[in-house]
Formats: C-alpha cells, structure tokens, sequence
C-alpha cells in the first residue's frame, strides 16, 4: 500500500510541475535559513563551554567607582603572580596577554600577527581545553619558545610539522616552535594562534622597566587573568581574598576606587560592561525571522495544497467510492507531504552549505562561524521535517473530514476560499512587510552611524600604525611626510576622532587639590591634530606641544561639565589631567567645538585634547583630492627602506570608522537576506495562489469577457484581491513594526526618526511586487478567448 | 437482496422541503438486471447513490442482504461496501495519475490484500476484458470506450455481488455504448446483479426489468 501511495504522491507531485517547484523552493529555502539561524545561535551560545571545567574558570575585571561606574577587564603581571602564591582556593592561575601585535620573520618573509598572538605559559592549556597535537606542553614554560595552531602552521610554513623550527620577532629575537595545537574549536573569545612563553615577553616585547612586573597598577585591557577554581561557589570568597592582596601588596586607599570581581569565562561572549557584548536580543530576533520565514513557506504549502481541492476533490472522492477509508487516504496525504517536505530538506542542505560557506567569506569575515556537529544537525532537520509535514497535514485532514463523496466527484467542492486561509495569507505578508519596513529603517541607521561625522572630518585621511620601535626614526618619517605635496597635514597621535579603543583618567581642576569624581575622554596626539581631522577651534588657540608645562584643549561637554558657559572664562585656568601628563599640571588654552573620540554608539563625552608621545600609536594623513595610490605606493616604498624589517600597513581612516558598527553592519546584512528570503516565499505563494485562481476562475473570466468585460477590466478583477490582501497585511504590519522600529532606535545614543516615507515605501515595494508576480498569469488569463473556457466538456 | 421501504431524501430549500426521493419501495433480487429511466432530475442518480451507499436517505429502511445498512456503524458501511459493490461512473474516473493496471488494482489496495493476491486478481481481470496491452498506459491514453473498460474491470476486481452504474454509456459513441451493454449482460448472466441508470430505451433493454421514475417517485414497478 505504501509503494502504491508513493508511486501516485511522485506522479501527482510530477503532474502539478509548477505547484511542486514553488512549494519545494519556498520549503527549501525556509528550511535552509532556518537552519543556518540555528547553526548561528548554537555557535554563539556555546562560546567557552567547551571547556571541561567551564563553570568554574573565572577571569579579573574591576569596576573604577567614579560617578558613573567605569567597567574594565584584565589587570597586572604583579596581580597575577600573587594570586597563584597566596589563594589557596585557586587551582590554576595563568596571565593571558592576548591581542598582540608584532611582525614575524619566517623564511625572510614578514608576518604581522595583527593581533593573533599572545603571552602566556603552560597553566593556560591547564585551565583551557585546547588540546596539544605535537610537542610537549611544559616547554613553553621556557623562555623564547612558541606554540602555534595547526592553520597559522600551515599557513607561515606549508605544514603542520615544524616543531623546533625558528621564527624571529621583530627581526631581532629567535623564538623556536614547541608545540602544535588543535584549533577545530573556534567559539572561544580567549584564543589566540600565536601563543609566545610568558618568560620571553620582556625581550620580545622590549618592555624595559621592572615596573611592568612589580608594580600592581601597571594593568592593560588585554592582559587577562585567567583562573580556575576548585570549587565554584568559593567565586566570592576568592574576590575578597583579591581585596586583600590589593590592600596588601599595593594600598587600601586603591579599594576606595576599585572594585575586583570575578566574571565566569562563558558569560564574557554575552557580558555588555566587560565583556564582547553579543546582543542575546541579536539571538532572539534571529530566531523569530527563521521560524516566521519558515511559518510563511508552510502557509504557503498549506494554501495552495487547499487550492488544489480543484483538482484533488475529485480524485478523492472516486478513491472514497472505490473504498478507500478516510485513514488510508490521510496516509495518502501525509505520504505526499513527506516526500515533499524531503525533497524540500534536501534541497536545503544544499542550500545551507552554500549559504554556510558564502557567509563566512563575506558576511562573518572576522568572526566565521562554524558547523555544529552533524549527529545534532541531522536532529534539527529530522524535526523541521517532521514538524513541517505535521503542520501542512493538518489543513488536507480537515479538508477530508469535509469531504462528502458525491460533492467530491462533481466538482462542488471547489477550494472555498474561507477566513483561515485569507487571514493565512495576510498574516504571510505581514511578517515580509514587517520585515521590509525594518530593512529601510536599519539600512538607514546603520548608514547614519557610519556616515555621520560628529564635529570633525573623515574625508581623505589614512592613518598608519607606528609600533614601539618604530618611533626612532620618527623625525625621517616626518620629514618625508613634509616634503610630500600630496599631504596637506599629518599628525602623530594616539586616538583619531571615532576611535574604538580611548583613554581616560580624573582631572584636577583649577587650584582644586582634589581629583574630579569623573573622568574625561582624552585624544591624544601633536599640535596638527585640528588640522588633519578638521575640528573647529571655537576660542583660545592651539596647543604648543613641547612646553614643559603642558597646554591642553578641551570640548564644550567638559566646559558645560566644569560649571562655565563662556569659553573666555575658562581659557588659562589650571588643569592636571592623570594619566595624559602625571609630572606636570597643564593649562587650558583654547575650547574645540565637540567631536566623537567614540562609536556613536556613546554620547560625547568630555574631553581632553593634549600631548603625550609615549602613548602615540598612529600617523594620520590628510592628502589632498583623490590621489591615494599614488601616495601610498611612495609611502610604501619609503617605508621599506626606513622600515625593512616591517609590512606597510595602513587603513583608509573612513574604512576605518565603518569597523566600528560591525555589530550593526551585521545585523544590517543579516536583515536584508531576511527580507529578500520573505518576498522571495511570498511571491512563491502569490504564484501558486495566482495560478489556482485563474484555474478556478477560467468560467467566470470567459462570461465576464463574452458580456464585454476588456483585457483590463479581468486583469483588475483578479488583481483586486490581492492588492486587497497586502494593503491589509500593510495596515497590521506598519504599526508593529513602527513600535519595534522606535523601540530598536532608542537603543542608539544618536538615531536617525522614523518618517512617514520608510512606510510609504514598504506599501509600495510591496504592491509592485505583487502586481509584478501576478501579472503574466492574469494577462494570460484575460487574453484567453472565451470559446475555449466556456466549452463544456 | 435489496430492500427499500419507504425512501424519503429532500433538501431544505428556505422553509420548505424539496423532495428528490419520495417514498421508495423497492425490492430486488440477486442476479437481477435493473434498469432506472426517467427524465433528468427525476432522482434516479440519487436512488442509485442510496442503493450504493454514497449517499444516505433522510428517511426510511434500508436492508441489504438482510442487515440494516443504516443502523451500522460508518466502518461496518464501507466494509459492507468494500466487499460486495462496484461503481461505475458516466465520465470514468479513473485516477489520472495511474496506470489501467493500478487503477485496477487501487480499490484492492483499499482492501488490505497483499500483493501477490493483488497480482492474481489484476491479471485475471485485464485478461478477461482483453486490455493486457493497456495495462502500462495511463487514462489520457485510451479512447472513453477503453476508459469505460477500464473502470468496469475496475468495478469488478474486488468480486462484488452488485455492480451499480451510473449513465455508464453516456460519454460515448453508440458502437462502444452497444459494446458496453453486451459486456453488461454478459457479466449479468455470469452472476453479478446490475442496476444501471440510464437515459435510453435501447440500453434499458438489456436489462430484465425497467423503473420508471418521475419526480422522485416510482411510476410503476
């Protein structure tokens, strides 16, 4: 019996061509993007689980009690060696300095990291689970020694087989290769590809004074200290135990401002204030779109498998007469859609591994995801299968419930077009045009964040890197920049304007002895930084950068923030600013109207502008017109002949502010691909839908056009319902998603507003679309001559 | 082998009742012939839907080989009907999608045999209406003669006691029409009991008896 219903389930599946292709393709392409979505989520959820003691590693952050909380994570090499001394209940300590940036030497060829090597020591692989391939973990316990991925391996030398084999940093200091390490796992924010030992960083990172080891201040973000416990819940007791040590080791007084924790290692993906900050709410929406896409393409499937009761009502009925019990023929039905459904899922697989391999070149590029493994793979697609073929089952069972015999065979029981099925379809366009309206609004404020210059100039700027050892020769490099009449202006600086990473500290104001219960954003860097990022100088003048006594600038927020209205009155008042020049106190010479040292994601900030050289990081370049290649070859070969031990690396400064909206940027695409998959799913339906009624209408059409009835007049007839059914779907999307919309907005300190055009414009995508889709099958329709239609058979 | 007493089926039509079946009295005895005429409308269509279970009375008995059909349970009416009817339409209908072989073999399926009974029954069959050749060509394939045939051997595969045909020449030309009828009497003459609706004279004739019908009623018996 079941042969025989799979044998009918392929030739009515065959004989209905078109029905079958769009229903397939809609099933496909919902399936597939649903499993990608899935894929996405479980990969971002399972960031350092992995690891077999996952709930009991922890890592240092610390809060600085300001007026507003100061979030930050890592802390000292000093820090780190007390812990593994003096807490018992600590197990394994190590410090993990990640994000590294130096340039390698290998074969004579150059390297950079960019930011894929660390320090650490063997205690690291105690604590993480990244397993060792070759060589022998405790080696790199030993001076000059490093571990590499198998991928970097391969990549610096052709293979994975080069345990005891030399690459040199900086050109200066030979490292060898101890150990080869598994990187299949790739869901962690605490890996690296490069691990150097630890006891070589003083050399290889030419750190030249004791304090980097001894004294408990000396932190940086991206020196973490790693830990695992012994036991889980002893988390707090080991904090106060860290409090301890700090008024121990370093001052008590430092407890009045800090604040130590202890942040578990897999909340720190999710974690905003210390931590990556993946939106769980980016997980969440996803998760709605693929089970609303899915949701449309088994409307689809539902409708134009009721549709076709044209067709099938017959069929069943001469089956009912030939004896067929209503189970028998439900099996019938059900056969069909698993098989369908199958085919469907097959597809998607397909589609899936494109898709998979296409977003991770293209859409992910930082940040690739990775494939869950298969035994849950094959789990989710046997369960969309299966819930899909129950879900569309559930309307044909209905429809055989209905079915009386004699109606069936005679054709009365035409598909009846009734409230479900037209509240289906509406509901349908809803979710496309929910999600179209959200792709102008996000496209639109992503562009605004990326190509709004809050008080200064991106347009024709590079910055160039300059690393520690590299500031020797700055008075050559500076020379040149002078002599070259393609730049208009240059500036060595720290921070330019939009920047992701921006220091700060407290302020001594005016004959104040005490500090500031807040702290100012500083941007760094020489006296022409005005004039290459073009902020206006609203009183006073500029700073001279070489006096003794420093001069600073500050912004109208901190002017407003220190109490003053007028620029004049502040200009000449003492300032100490911590952190930017601790030797001398400096004053203010001139007030700049705002600027963003931030994403726009944070409001301005008040802000310091003034001199410190050890922190200056970049050149920034501003030439003029639209002759960078040329510039940048002469840049380049300059640099290789001051330089011949580094990689030219420079960045375009607007490319450069674009970075900073990743998280949107991805959201963006991701919302685009989302919508194209609903219109596509929904034209599909329009398409069957379109197809049914025309067949379904044929009679009415050939009276219609015998009593007169143009080619235009048909073609509104039919057009009519549909355009019905998306200005309905129109008016119950637009409100949802303007309070979506408006709520998404909130979240960004400066946003663009929700306009009456983004709306216009969703209604009128949305009709053409649907005028479009169904205008070739309707004109078809309206031109058939009625002699054809009208003939009874 | 048949017996209707006081067969009554209507439609409400607004307040009032519009009644297609108006008390009917009928007996029939195995291995009869029976030919329904009357004008359309009259409900003969509707009194063999009655008699072949597709439709049910509003009113009155029913009794089939002694068991009164209307008091079973739907599951006991299709077993009842599975075993001892056939049906054989004006327009065919067989199923599109299938071969003459499987659509002979679809109401078998439906009976739960297995597939080596379903083989025996389907060959016998094709071979008995000389359509051996056919058996791998689909519906759209064959003449509405051929298609009639088919639907007969369909009809008859599952051995039932009573063949019921509705117009079963009325699609087609008088020579298949003749060819039809013959094979009719034929089957009668093997066993199998008939009651054929039909619109002409000259097909009611192959029959052992004809009724008349007229507005729902039997004109005379």
């Amino acid at each position: 019996m079941i042969k025989h219903f799979f044998i009918t389930a392929i030739r009515h599946l065959s004989k209905h061509k078109i029905h079958t292709l769009l229903n397939v393709w809609g099933l496909a392409l919902a399936i597939a993007c649903c499993l990608f979505i899935y894929t996405f989520i479980v990969y971002q959820l399972g960031f350092d689980r992995f690891h077999q003691k996952s709930d009991r590693i922890f890592m240092v952050v610390q809060d600085l009690k300001l007026e507003q909380l100061e979030h930050s994570k890592g802390g000292s090499y000093a820090m780190y060696t007390a812990i593994e001394k003096e807490i018992p209940q600590v197990e394994h300590v190590t410090l993990y300095m990640d994000k590294q940036e130096l340039t390698l030497k290998i074969d004579n060829k150059l390297f950079k990291t960019e930011g894929k090597a660390a320090f650490t020591n063997a205690t690291y692989f105690e604590i993480l689970n990244f397993p060792w391939l070759r060589g022998d973990v405790q080696q790199l316990n030993e001076p000059n020694t490093v571990a590499l991925t198998k991928s970097i391996a391969e990549r610096y030398f052709g293979t994975a087989d080069v345990i005891g084999k030399t690459i040199w940093v900086e050109s200066q200091h030979p490292v060898t290769v101890v150990g080869i390490i598994d990187d299949s796992r790739k869901n962690s924010d605490f890996r690296s590809e490069i691990y150097f030992s630890l006891a070589s960083v003083k050399g290889l990172k030419g750190i030249t004074e004791d304090s980097f080891f001894n004294n408990w201040g000396y932190t940086h973000t991206s020196n973490n200290i790693l830990m695992s416990l012994h036991q889980p819940n002893t988390k707090s007791l080991v904090e106060k135990s860290l409090h301890d040590l700090v008024a121990k080791h370093w001052h008590k007084d430092v407890l009045e401002y800090y604040n130590y924790k202890l942040l578990g290692l897999p909340e720190f993906h999710f974690d905003k204030d210390y931590g990556k900050g993946t939106q769980k709410s980016l997980l969440i929406i996803l998760g709605s779109i693929g089970l609303g896409i899915l949701g449309m393409a088994c409307v689809n499937y539902i409708n134009m498998t009721s549709a076709q009761q044209l067709y099938r009502s017959t069929e069943m009925g001469i089956r009912k007469a030939l004896g067929g019990t209503k189970k028998q023929l439900f099996l019938q039905f059900t056969i069909e859609t698993l098989l369908l459904s199958l085919i469907a899922l097959i597809l998607a697989w397909l589609l899936f591994f494109i898709a998979f391999d296409w977003a991770n070149k293209y859409l992910f590029l930082t940040d690739p995801i990775q494939r869950i493994p298969l035994g849950s793979f094959l789990m989710i697609s046997l369960l969309l299968w299966w819930g899909i073929a129950l879900l569309t089952s559930i309307y044909p069972s209905l429809f055989l419930k209905q079915l009386h015999i004699q109606t069936g065979i005679k054709k009365l029981a035409l598909g009846r077009w009734n409230f479900t099925q037209r509240t289906l379809v509406v509901l349908q366009n809803s979710i496309a045009l929910l999600l179209v309206t959200g792709t102008i609004v996000i496209v639109s404020q992503v562009r605004y964040l990326k190509n709004t210059d809050k008080g200064f100039d991106r347009s024709s700027v590079l910055i160039i890197p300059i690393k520690n050892q590299m500031w020797a020769q700055k008075e050559k490099v500076s020379n040149l920049l002078r002599e070259n009449p393609a730049i208009i202006s240059y500036s060595f600086c720290d921070n330019p304007p939009s920047y992701d990473k921006v220091w700060g500290g407290t302020v001594q104001f005016d004959d104040s002895t005490e500090w500031e219960t807040w702290a100012p954003r500083f941007a760094i860097g020489d006296s022409s930084y005005l004039s290459t990022f073009g902020i206006h100088l609203l009183a006073g003048d500029n700073f001279n950068q070489d006096m003794e006594n420093p001069q600073f600038l500050i912004n109208e927020t901190m002017l407003h923030k220190l109490g003053y209205t007028q620029a004049q009155d502040i200009i000449g008042k003492n300032l100490m600013a911590g952190g930017l020049n601790d030797q001398h106190k400096g004053k203010i010479i001139g007030v700049v109207a705002d600027f963003s040292t931030h994403s726009l994601n944070e409001a301005i900030a008040p802000t310091v502008l003034g001199y410190n050289e050890t922190r200056f990081k970049n050149v920034a370049i501003k030439y003029a017109g639209t002759a960078s290649s040329r510039l940048l070859n002469t840049l380049e070969q300059q640099w290789k002949i001051l330089y011949p031990n580094e990689v030219f690396e420079y960045h375009f400064y607007d490319e450069q502010i674009a970075n900073l909206y990743k998280k949107e940027a991805l959201l963006e695409k991701l919302i685009w691909i989302a919508a194209s998959l609903s219109i596509i799913i929904s034209i599909f339906g329009f398409l069957g839908l379109i197809s049914v009624i025309i067949a379904k209408r044929t009679k009415e059409i050939g009276i219609r056009k015998v009593l007169g009835s143009s080619n235009v007049g048909i073609f509104q007839l039919l057009a009519k319902d549909f355009i019905r059914w998306i200005l309905i779907a129109f008016l119950i999307s637009a409100p949802i998603a303007w309070y979506l919309l408006s709520k998404w907005l909130e979240d960004f300190t400066y946003h663009i507003t929700l306009s009456w055009w983004m709306f216009v414009l969703t209604g009128i995508i949305g009709i053409l679309t649907t005028l479009l889709t169904i205008s070739f099958q309707s004109f078809k329709a309206a031109k058939t001559n009625p002699v054809n239609s009208l003939r009874d058979e | 082998m048949i017996k209707l007493e006081n067969i009554f089926k209507w439609y409400q039509v607004g307040g009032a009742r519009s009644f297609v079946l108006k008390d009917i009295n009928l007996h029939i005895e195995q291995g009869d012939f029976v030919s329904i005429m009357g004008p359309s409308g009259s409900g003969k269509s509707t009194l063999l839907n009655v008699i072949g279970l597709l439709d049910e009375p509003n009113e009155g008995k029913y009794y089939f080989m002694g068991e009164d059909v209307l008091a079973l349970k739907a599951k006991k009416r299709a077993a009842l009907f599975q075993s001892h009817m056939g049906y054989v339409f004006q327009s065919y209908h067989l199923i599109d999608e299938l071969t003459v072989y499987e659509n002979i073999e679809t109401p078998l399926i439906y009976k739960n045999l297995s597939s080596k009974e379903r083989k025996a029954i389907v060959a016998d069959m094709l071979d008995r209406f000389g359509i051996v050749g056919k058996k791998d060509l689909f519906p759209s394939q064959l003449s509405g003669g051929q298609q009639q045939i088919v639907g007969i051997a369909r009809a008859l595969a599952g051995s039932p006691k009573l063949l019921l045909a509705d117009e079963p020449t009325g699609n087609l030309n008088s020579k298949q029409g003749e060819d039809i009828m013959s094979l009719f009497k034929q089957l009668n003459e093997d066993g199998v009991t008939i009651i054929q609706v039909t619109h002409s004279e000259k097909n009611a004739e192959y029959g052992r008896r004809t009724i008349n019908m007229l507005d729902g009623q039997l004109k005379d018996i």
